[in-house]
């Protein structure tokens, strides 16, 4: 039976992923497994069609990339205390890259919120958990958050 | 602070390789947490042709008579096999499967669901993944979904 060693802790980092992180870090302590947290940034190269020059679209990702570091360097000291932690962001399709990132990490669990973004995304972060479902050769963790009504 | 004291597992009792009731088991030994094994055995109203006679209701309850004591030797069988030593508790239901998941999870007060994302056989194999998907949506607990290694679609 496996037992587990890699954990990848897929957040948004909106109000939920405080949850999500209570989840990870539990599991964690108890295994005594190592932890990667990632926000999956949205690539936004389908909107190159869109006459938006190129290059706008490069640098808007390049700031919220660079953001969502530093969001998430701070996220994971706060929250990921006393666990072998490592913040990552990654650009591309959500549910894509957090089954790369799985498969990549050799993960054994991957723990992430049924949804948690606003507006659009909050549709969009409901269906990434459900292609993550269907699709991770791992098992998967979700956590709907409780002020959900 | 996320704790886990009680694993609400739903199982497919006919599943021959029920990856859930593993993780579940291992889950409760690092967790020290009690175990609720749920299987469910689909209402008749699943099958509204059997209500058109008054006679094949009563065979039809008759049969999931014997179904459900069925069922609850195999329930005996597999908390044998797969949850030996822990605290544990064997359920068979009557319902639609994920009605009777989310109705039983809140019952228990379940701190996480460990379940298949779908059977691997008969009936249970068409429905228990859309049965996943549904839990997932609605549990107001966590729940830890597990894919068999060799599913096709």
């Amino acid at each position: 039976m496996s037992q587990l060693k890699n954990i990848v802790c897929a957040l948004d980092l909106s109000d939920q992923s405080k949850q999500v992180a209570e989840y990870a870090v539990m599991l964690a302590k108890m295994s005594h497994a190592r932890v990667t947290v990632v926000y999956a940034a949205p690539t936004l190269t389908q909107y190159t069609g869109f006459h938006v020059p190129p290059n706008t679209i490069d640098n808007f990702v390049g700031e919220i990339v660079s953001g969502a570091e530093r969001s998430m360097a701070d996220f994971v000291a706060e929250h990921f205390q006393g666990v072998d932690a490592q913040g990552i962001v990654v650009v591309g399709y959500a549910a894509e890259e957090i089954l790369n990132l799985a498969e990549k990490e050799h993960a054994d669990m991957i723990v992430m919120g049924t949804r948690g973004r606003k507006g659009l995304d909050l549709i969009l972060f409901g269906s990434v958990a459900e292609k993550v479902v269907k699709n991770s050769k791992c098992p998967v963790l979700t956590i709907r958050p409780t002020d959900d009504e | 602070m996320a704790d886990v004291k009680k694993i609400l597992c739903p199982v497919d009792l006919a599943d021959p390789l029920p990856l859930a009731a593993e993780y579940a088991g291992l889950l409760a030994r690092q967790s020290g947490a009690g175990i609720v094994v749920l299987y469910v055995v689909p209402d008749m109203s699943l099958f509204p042709n059997v209500n058109a006679a008054p006679d094949r209701t009563e065979k039809f309850i008759k049969l999931r008579d014997s179904i459900l004591d069925g069922a609850r030797r195999s329930m005996d069988r597999f908390i044998e096999e797969y949850f030996h030593g822990l605290d544990v508790k064997g359920e068979v239901a009557v319902g639609e499967i994920a009605g009777e998941i989310l109705a039983r999870a809140e019952r228990e007060h379940a701190d996480v669901i460990v379940m298949g994302t779908r059977g691997r056989s008969g009936l249970n194999a068409v429905l228990f993944g859309s049965v996943a998907s549904k839990i997932v949506k609605s549990a107001d607990c966590p729940v830890i979904t597990i894919r068999p290694p060799d599913e096709e679609l």
